[in-house]
């Protein structure tokens, strides 16, 4: 009985000072002291309508914005998280593959560069040399050709590329056999039957992918020599190939930030480093008609390093950056 | 890069000693002071009736817990803005255990999931008393140590170590926090028109108040789902400082009180001497393992070859049993060519950059050494051998330890440790002057097996039984570390996570995101409840039978406590029991991934 007596007495004043007095006395203190930092760091543009928060990273696609850091969240700052992804785990490996394929470059002047080269050129040309590149692909990189044939699906919907390996299967047959083998009565996914799917494709087009076309707003998939997507697709499998030893390192590094997410998807920062790389810096001065040299004094302007200099290198802020470039390099509509 | 650790280290250093005799001070005080503590003091308890209080308080705590997430969706609209809905059954049961058991492993996102009313009312709640009940658990063994007559009274240890410590220092790491740019509103979700002209739902909310006190009292449970790597949770770098610093300190000052309250200051420094040792050991290793390495999935690797020089081949067996090799694509043997990225910085995937580069691992150790459990990084995505760091500051989980608790299970160590000493010189053993006999040693074993037991039986019954492979985000040896991070984090009542695992039931009217969801709500929510209690009512009744014992003279053959060479055989306990417990599933799982094919299984 004296227990009971204990237990509410203390139930109730530990509920009333923890949960009711503390939090109203920060709140309080945040609101009066601090009311920015208090209600999310908001960040307005100068027309006046809300842009985001400083402290959260959103999404930059833009040639003519500094881009942010890859998001496992897709820059949601209602339902955040990281990839947990592991180092053995393939699909980190192919993201970053995926990222880097289209976007990587010859470091200016090597030998590789010569003549206006591109890595992407040679990808494409090397992709069409043999004819059953795309089924060597299909059947080493099983994960990433998994995600292919969902690439764009919406549930059970397929996208447009599950749509065209399931259309495939009905013309070849040979593409369900195995499968059909294991499951004698239920219906295949597209990413169950990518890898059959690709041999086949490669033996009716050699040295060819099943590339996205886009006609009357809808995506189709059609066949397509040197097609621009599959560098982001077969980069990995390109820089295995002994063939392109030399090729491979004349490739320009990017900065590890570049391509990988952070924990909370969120990261606001990207290193000082990785918005002076030609992957960044070149691509914005280039498409706001500004000199490199004029746009790395704004970004180091605003670059600090963290602890108050005591750590770790520059960074700067993505969000703050762009919305400086929009001011003082404004894009003639 | 090893600055910032040496920061955080000896700023926890030079305030756990005037703490932890500001502690002793207030807490250690015999009978009520004022009329409102006379108002619950029911006098001086034997160790029974000092359990049954502290266990009736659980209750009551766990009741208010239960209730507050069991009736989210009629709290009212200034608690809950965003109108977040009813909480699956299994997962309200799971969350109300994690926070009883100061354990906070989190089912849930917090940002997705809870309501501000759940926030304040059910997690900070459990965060304030539940770091306190484990204080007052360690003040009544250590009382008994002493040879008290009684072990105090624990309503009056409650309502002391909540006001007088927990409070007052949350309150200025809160203020803190929100200088360094953590919210503190209870507005709902703000949405913002992004620069390319998306919309973005930005969620914050009252988070410095939530984080501080999961800071201090080795709580660990993030107000969003990413925890203090979250730009609300840990905006900058000095912000991380004053968060890791608060993770460490309590416990670290409560063996300052220790020393002070049994008046043998250096068989504290003893124990606190192999606790940074431990510490700085595990920074160290993480340090060295992710920091200084690149992530090895996006670098290269030479070719993996047997000794032979042929590539491995699989070892068969056929139905009718004839052995033979089956030939491993040649992708799993050749050299693998690094992907072009400049790796120099460590391991960056899962980590913010606003920190500095080791505050990822240097955080990892603490937040497990210590039973707290929050991160700034995600664990999931360390580097393999960088994993052992958290893994293995859990599966000691003496290291500072919780608040409160952790020297509680220090106290069994040491026990074990004079026990074989004992043995080795052929004498009684004793401690504090008290002989440790028969059934001493068995609540110390009793104490000791529990927390293997909790973390192997059920690993290897998930594994067994096909409920884990289904539920992992990694293949492979990873997959089989997160399901084993998930049973560790729950018996150190940690309640960090290689956070990958599918374990989110989440709410109650959409389809299950995970398709053992539920097993893994019941399973880790026993588990933290037994790592709990074995461990704190073990010691209590121990420590209670010493306090009945008569002292033993004080002479030259006597072991004593207090110096070097004891240090060592402690040190040596520690490693030796916990290595004999998990090196195999050490092997099993982050040092089998170290070795592996990486990339795995494509």
């Amino acid at each position: 009985m004296k227990f009971l007596r204990a237990n509410l007495i203390l139930t109730a004043a530990s509920l009333a000072i923890c949960c009711v007095f503390y939090p109203a006395a920060l709140w309080a203190v945040g609101q009066g002291l601090f009311p920015s930092n208090a209600n999310g760091s908001l960040v307005t543009a100068p027309d006046g309508r809300m842009v985001g928060s400083s402290q959260v990273a959103q999404g930059f696609t833009a040639d003519h914005y500094f881009w942010s850091r890859p998001s496992a969240a897709g820059y949601d700052a209602a339902a955040t998280g990281g990839s947990n992804w592991g180092a053995n785990n393939p699909k980190l490996r192919d993201r970053a593959a995926r990222q880097l394929g289209p976007l990587v470059r010859y470091k200016a002047g090597s030998r590789s560069a010569a003549g206006g080269r591109t890595p992407q050129a040679d990808m494409a040309a090397w992709f069409g040399r043999e004819p059953d590149r795309a089924s060597a692909w299909a059947g080493e990189y099983t994960v990433a050709a998994a995600a292919w044939a969902k690439d764009g699906a919406d549930g059970d919907t397929p996208g447009p590329n599950g749509a065209y390996v399931l259309a495939w299967a009905k013309d070849h047959p040979e593409v369900l056999t195995d499968w059909q083998k294991g499951h004698p009565s239920a219906d295949p996914k597209p990413e169950d039957v990518v890898a059959p799917f690709f041999a086949s494709f490669a033996k009716a087009h050699p040295g060819q992918w099943p590339s996205g076309v886009e006609g009357n707003g809808q995506k189709r998939v059609e066949p397509a020599t040197a097609s621009p997507e599959v560098a982001g697709w077969v980069f990995d499998l390109w820089l295995q190939d002994p063939a392109n030893r030399d090729k491979v390192a004349d490739l320009q590094p990017v900065p590890a930030d570049m391509v990988t997410a952070s924990g909370a998807g969120l990261d606001p920062h990207i290193t000082l480093r990785n918005a002076l790389s030609v992957y960044q810096l070149g691509r914005v001065a280039a498409t706001r008609g500004v000199p490199a040299d004029r746009l790395a004094a704004v970004v180091d302007e605003l670059s600090f390093t963290p602890l108050s200099g005591l750590t770790g290198e520059p960074l700067v802020n993505v969000l703050e950056l762009n919305l400086e470039l929009d001011r003082r390099f404004p894009r003639q509509p | 890069m090893w600055f910032l650790p040496l920061l955080i280290v000896a700023l926890v250093i030079g305030a756990s000693i005037p703490l932890g005799l500001y502690m002793a001070r207030v807490l250690d005080r015999d009978g009520p002071r004022y009329r409102f503590e006379r108002l619950f003091d029911t006098g001086g308890q034997p160790w029974k009736r000092y359990c049954v209080a502290m266990l009736s308080f659980n209750a009551a705590t766990f009741l208010v817990g239960f209730a507050v997430l069991a009736t989210q969706p009629w709290h009212p609209a200034f608690l809950n803005p965003d109108g977040k809905g009813m909480l699956s059954p299994s997962t309200i049961f799971n969350t109300a255990c994690s926070f009883l058991s100061n354990t906070n492993l989190q089912h849930y996102s917090g940002e997705v999931h809870l309501s501000y009313g759940s926030q304040l009312f059910a997690i900070m709640y459990k965060q304030f008393v539940t770091p306190v009940i484990g204080l007052a658990a360690l003040l009544a063994v250590i009382r008994g140590l002493r040879g008290d007559a009684h072990l105090g009274n624990f309503f009056l240890d409650l309502w002391r170590g909540t006001v007088y410590l927990v409070l007052p220092l949350s309150f200025a790491v809160a203020v803190l926090l929100i200088a360094g740019g953590t919210p503190m509103t209870m507005e709902g979700n703000a949405t913002a028109t992004t620069l390319e002209g998306g919309t973005q739902s930005i969620a914050r909310g009252p988070t410095a108040a939530v984080v501080a006190i999961k800071q201090l009292g080795t709580n660990g449970g993030g107000y969003f789902g990413p925890n203090s790597a979250h730009p609300f949770e840990n905006p900058t770098a000095w912000t991380n400082v004053v968060e890791n610093w608060s993770i460490l300190v309590i416990p670290a000052a409560c063996l300052v009180m220790f020393g002070r309250m049994i008046r043998n200051m250096r068989h504290a420094a003893v124990i606190y001497a192999i606790c940074l040792l431990l510490l700085g050991t595990f920074i160290g290793w993480g340090i060295y393992y992710d920091t200084m390495r690149p992530n090895p999935g996006l670098a290269g690797g030479p070719a993996v070859l047997a000794p032979d020089g042929k590539p491995y081949a699989l070892a068969t067996r056929s139905a009718d049993g004839t052995a033979g090799f089956t030939e491993l694509p040649t992708s799993a043997s050749r050299e693998v060519v690094a992907l072009p990225i400049d790796q120099d910085t460590g391991n960056l995937e899962g980590k913010e950059l606003r920190y500095g580069p080791s505050a990822g691992p240097t955080w990892a150790a603490s937040t497990t050494c210590t039973s707290n459990g929050s991160v700034n990084c995600m664990h999931d995505s360390l580097n393999p051998l960088a994993g052992l760091t958290p893994l293995s500051g859990m599966w000691l989980n003496v290291v500072f330890g919780g608040v409160g608790v952790g020297l509680i299970n220090m106290l069994i160590y040491l026990i074990v440790a004079v026990f074989l000493a004992g043995l080795m010189v052929g004498r009684t053993p004793e401690y504090l002057g008290k002989k440790v006999e028969a059934r001493e040693m068995k609540l110390a074993a009793l104490a000791l097996l529990a927390h293997p037991l909790l973390i192997l039986a059920p690993t290897g019954l998930f594994a067994a039984a096909g409920w884990l492979d289904p539920s992992t985000n990694n293949p492979g040896p990873h997959g089989f570390s997160e399901g084993l991070y998930e049973f560790t984090s729950s018996a150190a009542n940690n309640g960090s996570g290689f956070e990958g695992l599918g374990d989110s039931y989440g709410f109650n009217d959409r389809p299950p995101l995970a398709p053992y969801g539920a097993h893994w709500d019941i399973a880790c929510g026993l588990v933290m409840l037994l790592a709990r209690f074995i461990p704190i009512v073990a010691p209590i009744a121990f420590a209670a039978s010493l306090a009945a014992k008569r002292p033993t003279p004080f002479t030259a053959g006597t072991l004593r406590t207090d110096t070097v060479t004891f240090g060592i055989v402690l040190l040596g306990t520690i490693l030796l029991l916990g290595a004999l417990m998990f090196l195999p599933v050490a092997a099993l799982g982050p040092v089998a991934e170290h070795l592996g094919p990486i990339p795995f299984g494509r």
